[in-house]
């Protein structure tokens, strides 16, 4: 909805989905949970090397921890929106406070927020909901 | 006659008082009722009296120094005469009264011959009485009788008769001179010659001299001499003899008389030497004498050590009357010398003047002497000004000795140390034990001294051997009061007898000044660790210790001043009164008795008499028996806040216990309000901790949350992910079975069973499945491990606030719990590096240190992210042991602490976060964790190259504090 009208549909095997996180296990564990999902999907340790793969290769969707060693989530969010503003950013937060991510990252204009920890389903859900808002746009 | 004889004697004593007043002499002369003559020994005459002149017919005035036998050569025949003379030497040389008779003109005469004496005792004079005695005496052939008279008078008085012709030489010599030479007169012819060669070689020549210079002078002669018997003896002599002249007035011839006076030689001898000697006695003697009249005082006599003491010479002393010497008025010296004289006193004490007006004391002994029948009073005076000086010294001396035992107000006693008796005491003694000076000395020291009496006799007798000895004891006093006193113990010798001299000095209000500091000292040693009332009843035992009191209670007083309740009881008041603990009250002020009249009176109470007294309001059943009792009020302000009683002594309580035990009591009071303020503090104190604690939790909580998340997150994948795996590898798992079961069938269908099987097994990615799900359940148990970790860490933070319960613990795994725990806290600002060394337990509460470690990781991470780096910073905990002390630092390279606030660290409340990161207590709580609950240290550092370091540490030895 928020995305731009673009000329022609996408397919989904076309989309790119972007998982951020510091944690390995994490990481591991999302690569498994996607491994058989129809869009594409990249992951990165960090927030800097998020952006390095963004450069090199630009995602449709990014779902990315908040809280993390130097670059935060909402940093860089905001940094991928200013470098691909049509890109789709998702915030996971193991935080309870719902309000004070929300009010920090108004000006990066996040697509959704996810708490940690997520239920399988409809975090599925959520990033194929995404995906789809993508094919469409 | 007799009568005349008698007054004779009288008069002739009078007379010889007084020889030097010639009147009084003829007066008593005149008295005389006979004819009396005084001549001197040779017979000139003195004086007469009218009867003498009268018989005579001589003229007094004409006849004085006239030789009386030639006067009266009218009166008597030569003969006579010349035996009278004789008799008269005899008398003046023997010094005895002699009397005879003579025929005269047919009547029969007795003369008597008296000797007179001068004052030194010699026979000066004679006094010749006639008395007619014809009446008395019948003569019968009168010419044989008088010879026989005169042989007789002439042999007792050892007298003899010589007549010696001048020119041949020869001569007569009667009877008595052979018998007195010792010669035969049959075998010598009495001659010039023979007397010279019988007369000692040493008399002989002046003899001879004597005798020529008579003969040429035709005068009388005199000589006396040794003559030497045939049996070789000595026998003194004396001659005298007188010219006889014939008519032409030639000498032809010496008559005369010798009388033998070896006698009188020998005794004049002994009483020369007899009076030398005793003249040396008196004046030669160094000690000073005097010989005094006592009728009129005047010295008679000095020595020289008189002349030398008193500074006149002999001659003027001799001039002088003792008054002008004895200070004493004329009266007291008469007086004086009356008693000297009477014997009445011998010794005297006088002080007596020098020449140069100096005086001196001085110890007169003086006696009565007679010296020629005159009383005299001999003195020897020893100068004592010396002497009584000394004497004066030493009795001042022994005064103030006296008086400083008597009148000392230290408490002295002498006891013997072989009975125990107590031999002396003085006044300060007698005040202070009760009874008088008397009974002491009539007591023994067993009666005073509480100890056994063996031990204090056998104990007294060993001090006997000891110089000196300090010890304390206890002392019974006449009340039945005991004290405890010290005594200084010295052993004398008095007179031969070891005494011991004690001085005793009461310490007992000393003793329970030192009491007090212990029993504060006990208090504040046990006040951490006792309630107050446990600290009341310890202190309670202790003040009946003390006080020697049996029974002891503390009331607290309620603020209105209305009621009391029991707060505590002495550890000896339980067990003989179990009930009272059931009777803490509160009671009303106004039923109670007597225990409440130190708070009605606000001072404190002495009942040494219980039962007489009035205002007693009974005692509950089971009440031990109050014989006497004391009651101190603690003040505070206006108010009575609590009192204390003691009670049951056996002997009366008096102010110094009052005073003493009103310290005691605030002393307490001082310290239980403190110990209250203390628990107080405390208990704030830990709410405060609590809360910093809830504060950290709550700062920790969003981390935790993330931490358990973040694990939990994958977790949830990952069984997602299973859970799609396995019911793919459950669909491909029942197309085998189905086409092994099957396999009996067609094998066409089998075939493409197969291929429809490989296709599934492509489309689900069985292989990557397969490796995946030793993968998922790999990290899943590392997250769940993850997730352990952090409640187990979170566990230590729910502890019970006032849980302070020390046990031994390992710091390590505190370090790890804490690290957990603060995990979400710096993750993503820092890196942690531990160097955990292998340390003993130490006993400490393990949330309080857990709380410590979380704020200081936690103050490093925020430090490090105050600094917004893009890099990871680094947090270094490091754990080691050293000196019994556990260590551990928690290290950051944050931005370190400026030097001008490091000293405020740790000041409650101080922060440098922002508002809303910290209240500022963390640092201050910690430090009060470490140092005050657990006797350790914590301090910072700031290294040079940067950040800081926090180092705390915990003793590990420290019994008391380790459960």
């Amino acid at each position: 909805m928020a995305g731009k009208p673009t000329d022609h549909m996408k397919n989904i095997s076309d989309i790119l989905v972007l998982f951020v996180d510091d944690e390995s296990d994490t990481i591991n564990g999302l690569k498994r949970f996607f491994r058989t999902a129809p869009f594409r999907t990249e992951f990165a340790g960090s927030g800097a090397e998020a952006m390095q793969m963004i450069e090199r290769n630009p995602a449709d969707i990014l779902v990315t921890d908040v809280l993390m060693p130097g670059m935060s989530g909402i940093e860089l969010a905001k940094r991928a929106k200013s470098r691909q503003p049509g890109m789709l950013c998702m915030l996971v937060t193991g935080s309870n406070n719902m309000d004070e991510i929300v009010r920090s990252s108004k000006t990066a204009n996040i697509f959704n927020y996810l708490s940690k920890p997520v239920d399988p389903v409809s975090f599925r859900q959520n990033i194929e909901h995404a995906v789809s808002l993508c094919c469409s746009a | 006659m007799k009568k005349l004889s008698v007054c004779n004697e009288k008069m002739e004593q009078r007379q010889l008082y007084n020889t030097s007043i010639d009147y009084s002499v003829f007066s008593i002369l005149e008295a005389l009722t006979q004819p009396a003559v005084i001549i001197d020994p040779d017979g000139f005459i003195v004086n007469m009296n009218g009867k003498f002149s009268d018989y005579s017919g001589l003229e007094p005035s004409v006849c004085s120094s006239l030789d009386l036998f030639d006067l009266t050569e009218g009166l008597f025949s030569h003969e006579h005469l010349q035996f009278i003379r004789a008799c008269c030497h005899g008398v003046a040389s023997t010094g005895r009264q002699y009397s005879f008779e003579q025929p005269v003109n047919g009547k029969t005469l007795k003369v008597s011959i008296n000797p007179v004496r001068s004052i030194e005792g010699q026979v000066t004079q004679l006094l010749v009485m006639l008395e007619d005695n014809t009446s008395n005496k019948l003569f019968v052939n009168q010419s044989d009788e008088a010879r026989m008279r005169c042989d007789l008078a002439l042999k007792l008085s050892r007298t003899g008769i010589w007549e010696i012709d001048v020119q041949s030489g020869k001569g007569i010599w009667s009877d008595s001179v052979w018998e007195m030479y010792g010669l035969d007169r049959a075998e010598h012819e009495a001659s010039m010659d023979l007397w010279l060669s019988i007369i000692h070689p040493e008399d002989r020549e002046r003899v001879l001299q004597v005798t020529k210079s008579a003969k040429s002078l035709k005068a009388e002669l005199e000589v006396e001499y040794r003559v030497f018997l045939p049996d070789g003896s000595i026998r003194w002599c004396i001659a005298r003899g007188m010219p006889i002249c014939d008519n032409a007035c030639d000498m032809t011839r010496y008559l005369g008389v010798v009388a033998d006076i070896t006698q009188r030689k020998k005794a004049e001898t002994a009483i020369k030497e007899n009076e030398l000697s005793f003249r040396s006695m008196f004046e030669d003697h160094a000690a000073v004498m005097l010989i005094i009249d006592p009728a009129s005082g005047r010295i008679v006599d000095a020595n020289h050590a008189a002349a030398n003491f008193y500074g006149w010479t002999r001659n003027t002393l001799c001039s002088m009357s003792i008054q002008e010497i004895n200070t004493l008025s004329a009266v007291d010296v008469k007086l004086a010398m009356e008693n000297g004289r009477d014997a009445k006193q011998i010794y005297f004490r006088f002080r007596h003047r020098h020449a140069d007006g100096s005086l001196s004391d001085v110890d007169v002994f003086s006696s009565k002497i007679m010296i020629d029948r005159k009383e005299l009073l001999y003195s020897i005076i020893h100068d004592v000004t010396r002497k009584l000086t000394v004497e004066k010294k030493l009795k001042e001396s022994e005064e103030l000795f006296r008086s400083m035992f008597a009148d000392h107000c230290a408490c002295m006693l002498v006891v013997d140390p072989e009975n125990g008796g107590i031999v002396d005491a003085n006044q300060a003694a007698a005040d202070f034990y009760g009874w008088s000076i008397t009974q002491l000395r009539m007591m023994n020291i067993t009666q005073i001294n509480c100890a056994s009496s063996d031990f204090v006799r056998s104990d007294i007798r060993q001090w006997g051997q000891l110089k000196h000895r300090y010890v304390v004891a206890n002392h019974r006093r006449a009340d039945g009061s005991i004290r405890v006193v010290e005594i200084f113990a010295k052993k004398l010798d008095i007179k031969g007898r070891a005494l011991i001299y004690d001085i005793i000095h009461d310490v007992t209000e000393r003793k329970r000044l030192a009491s007090l500091a212990t029993i504060r000292l006990n208090l504040l040693e046990k006040v951490d660790n006792l309630s107050a009332g446990e600290l009341l009843r310890s202190t309670l035992d202790e003040i009946e210790k003390v006080t020697e009191s049996s029974i002891s209670f503390c009331f607290f007083i309620a603020k209105d001043q209305k009621q009391m309740s029991l707060q505590a009881v002495s550890t000896n008041t339980i067990s003989t009164m179990p009930q009272v603990k059931d009777r803490l009250g509160p009671y009303s002020l106004n039923n109670a008795g007597v225990w409440a009249d130190a708070v009605r009176e606000k001072r404190p109470v002495i009942h040494n008499d219980y039962s007489s007294l009035a205002s007693r309001k009974g005692l509950p059943e089971g009440h031990v028996e109050i014989i006497r009792e004391m009651l101190v009020p603690v003040i505070r302000g206006e108010q009575v806040v609590a009192t204390f009683a003691i009670g049951n002594r056996q002997f009366d309580y008096d102010m110094d216990d009052a005073r003493w035990l009103s310290v005691v009591a605030d002393m307490i009071w001082d310290i239980l309000e403190k110990k209250a303020a203390e628990d107080e503090y405390r208990k704030i104190e830990k709410r405060l901790q609590h809360s910093q604690k809830m504060e950290l939790v709550g700062q920790l909580a969003a981390g935790i949350a993330h931490e358990i998340n973040n694990p939990l997150n994958f977790i949830q994948l990952n069984f997602a992910t299973q859970e799609q795996c396995f019911t793919d590898f459950l669909r491909l798992f029942n197309g085998y079975r189905d086409l092994a079961s099957n396999e009996a069938g067609t094998s066409d269908a089998s075939v493409s069973e197969l291929q429809e099987l490989h296709r599934l097994e492509k489309e689900v990615g069985l292989e990557q499945m397969l490796k995946e799900m030793g993968d998922i359940f790999t990290e899943s148990q590392r997250g769940i491990d993850r997730i352990k970790k952090i409640v187990e860490g979170t566990r230590s933070l729910s502890h019970r606030q006032d849980s302070v319960k020390k046990v031994s613990s390992d710091i390590n795994q505190v370090v790890q719990e804490s690290l957990a725990m603060a995990k979400g806290e710096y993750r993503f600002c820092a890196e942690i590096e531990t160097r955990l060394e292998t340390v003993p337990l130490v006993a400490c509460v393990l949330d309080e240190i857990n709380q410590v470690l979380l704020n200081l990781v936690v103050n490093s991470a925020h430090a490090i992210q105050s600094q917004k780096r893009s890099e990871k910073g680094r947090i270094s905990i490091h754990t080691w042991f050293e000196n019994d002390k556990v260590c551990c630092s928690v290290a950051d390279d944050g931005p370190g602490i400026p030097e001008e606030i490091r000293s405020r660290i740790f000041n409650p409340f101080f922060t440098t976060k922002t508002a809303g990161k910290g209240t500022g207590l963390g640092l201050s709580i910690s430090y009060d964790i470490i140092v005050n609950q657990h006797d350790g240290e914590i301090f910072v550092d700031c290294p040079p190259e940067g950040g800081s370091v926090f180092t705390f540490s915990l003793p590990v030895s420290d019994g008391r504090k380790t459960n």
